[in-house]
């Protein structure tokens, strides 16, 4: 099965195009996405740049339900494909007469069937034998037909077998999931479950949670508090990272554990406690018990929805930040802190990432992520032997005892969940980040009302790797075990051959 | 709510709309300016202020809740 993936504005930018009332005639418009699989073997399609919306004059005829191309602006739309690092080619147009549940007619079967023997055929021969011309790479086609309040979605295979789209996520303010007209229906919820909820969030809402793949980033002291109260809001599918186990002094605040538990890998934990959540069969819950900075985890990172960040490291949250970007993935993360010196403090922030819509956690005012240490750990041993004897990089605590307590850790957990919940019903602006400290009782909150900020500009994240997915590699710091081994030959040798 | 904040550029007063970045205030040759915080430079210019007595050196909130550091 596939799924699309697309920016909520060029979606929206679509709909007003194909779907003014003042110009009712068919139009075409064409989206180039990119491809990659998730651990389950499912394709997804993101697309990151603005539709091509063409001018009426591209059109050689224009009625009420007919529409063709000029050749040349035809060969046009090739060639700025083949010249694109994009794999998906995907053509849009309308049933605007169709007040809703529309699907492909025999002329959209023909048509459909004619480009994707076009693009499997001589296209792709072309990009064999003339790579000046663009990459040759597998190639993909899909076909999407809106109307006045649904659409339908397909993609053509080169044998000519029509396959259904089976959702479209819309990435925006509100996150939106349209199921097209020949999918299979969504998966439900259990109504009595949700009673207590349902004055606040609204049935369709309620299905989207139930839909959506919750991936915890870190199944600690706030990642087992999390996960529960995604769970009991109504989540019920998690893929769940960590590569830890739990050990006695984790019981203070790993939500369940009990001392049978010691020894046991987190994720399997959690999974375990999860499933037992739910009747039989009820919850999917997949445990990796890998870091999520590890090669191995990353299938099952861009095969989640929504993203939630619970771990205790910078280098793991420039990870999840990158790749929130580039695989358009929503990205909720919370982080606590405990003051020891000069008066006990409790501190907790929630940050969140909307890809596209808000500044990432590299781009953001915030001051959020140590990039002194992140550089140490991603950089190669050599530099980061130097950067050590230069005096960059001193003394980073990094197997310091932090203090930790379950009432702040509710506490994250619980602003968390409340943002992440708002973000979906939008009852308020939706937050990018909440502060809070317990002593002077501060409680400060960055929203779309009162700081509406953007990506910037001048964010490489936010612009060459927004929607990159595979093609450009996840940042990958060195592995642990070998670093410190590393760093030590390599600063040896190289002073050695000075 | 006032709709208008005051300013000093170059120790000249003035006021601009509430709203304002810098990309509005400043001229188009400027490809930096230097304030308080440091230097922004001009592909920051259009970025949204975190709101007026707001923490943003909030890096080191950043446990998960975990032994490890």
């Amino acid at each position: 099965m596939t799924q699309l993936r697309i920016p909520e504005s060029t979606f929206a930018a679509l709909r007003r195009r194909h779907l003014d009332p003042a110009a009712p005639f068919e139009r075409l418009s064409y989206m180039f996405g990119k491809s990659f699989t998730d651990h389950l073997g499912a394709t997804h399609v993101l697309v990151s740049s603005p539709p091509l919306q063409l001018s009426d004059d591209c059109f050689v005829r224009q009625a009420g339900a007919q529409v063709m191309l000029y050749d040349d602006v035809r060969d046009a739309l090739w060639v700025q494909f083949a010249r694109s690092d994009d794999d998906v080619f995907i053509d849009i147009h309308d049933h605007w007469f169709s007040p809703g549940g529309t699907r492909f007619s025999s002329v959209d079967d023909r048509d459909d069937l004619a480009r994707a023997h076009y693009m499997f055929g001589p296209f792709a021969a072309m990009l064999r034998n003339e790579p000046g011309i663009g990459a040759d790479r597998p190639l993909r086609t899909i076909s999407i037909v809106l109307d006045q309040t649904s659409l339908d979605a397909r993609e053509i295979d080169i044998e000519g077998g029509f396959h259904p789209i089976e959702r479209i996520d819309l990435v925006g303010a509100m996150p939106r999931r349209i199921i097209p007209n020949s999918a299979r229906p969504p998966r439900g919820f259990d109504v009595d479950r949700m009673l207590r909820q349902q004055d606040f969030i609204a049935a369709e809402r309620q299905q989207f949670i139930a839909g959506t793949t919750f991936g915890i980033v870190g199944c600690g002291g706030l990642g087992s508090v999390i996960a529960e109260a995604l769970f009991r809001i109504g989540a019920r599918d998690f893929i769940l990272f960590d590569e830890d186990a739990l050990a006695t002094h984790n019981l203070n605040r790993w939500q369940g554990a009990r001392p049978g538990d010691i020894d046991r890998n987190k994720a399997r934990l959690l999974a375990d406690r999860l499933r037992r959540f739910g009747r039989v069969g009820e919850v999917s819950a997949l445990a990796v018990p890998l870091s999520v900075v590890d090669r191995a985890a990353q299938p099952m990172l861009q095969g989640c929805d929504i993203l939630i960040g619970c771990v205790d490291n910078d280098v793991a949250r420039y990870v999840v930040n990158r790749a929130a970007v580039q695989y358009l993935i929503p990205y909720f993360d919370a982080g606590v802190n405990i003051r020891t010196r000069e008066g006990v403090d409790f501190e907790s922030r929630v940050f969140a990432v909307i890809p596209g819509v808000s500044a990432c956690a590299e781009c953001t005012a915030y001051d959020l992520l140590d990039f002194g240490g992140i550089e140490a750990a991603m950089t190669d041993p050599v530099t980061a032997a130097e950067m050590v004897r230069a005096g960059y990089v001193s003394d980073r605590p990094e197997l310091l005892a932090a203090a930790s307590a379950y009432p702040l850790n509710l506490r994250a957990a619980s602003t968390l969940v409340t943002e992440l919940t708002n973000w979906i019903c939008g009852y308020r602006p939706w937050a990018t980040c909440v502060f809070e400290n317990w002593r002077d009782g501060l409680h400060q909150r960055s929203d779309r009302g009162n700081h509406p900020e953007r990506p910037s500009p001048g964010c490489s994240v936010c612009t060459t790797l927004f929607g990159a997915a595979d093609q450009i590699p996840l940042p990958r710091p060195r592995p642990s075990a070998e670093s410190e081994q590393a760093l030590l030959q390599a600063a040896e040798s190289l002073h050695a051959a000075m | 709510m006032a709709t208008r904040k005051p300013i000093i550029i170059d120790g000249e007063y003035t006021e601009v709309a509430k709203t304002a970045t810098l990309l509005d205030v400043v001229g188009p040759e400027v490809d930096s300016v230097l304030t308080d915080d440091g230097i922004i430079d001009r592909a920051q210019f259009r970025n949204q202020l975190v709101p007026e007595r707001f923490d943003r050196q909030i890096g080191h909130v950043n446990k998960g809740g975990s032994a490890r550091a």
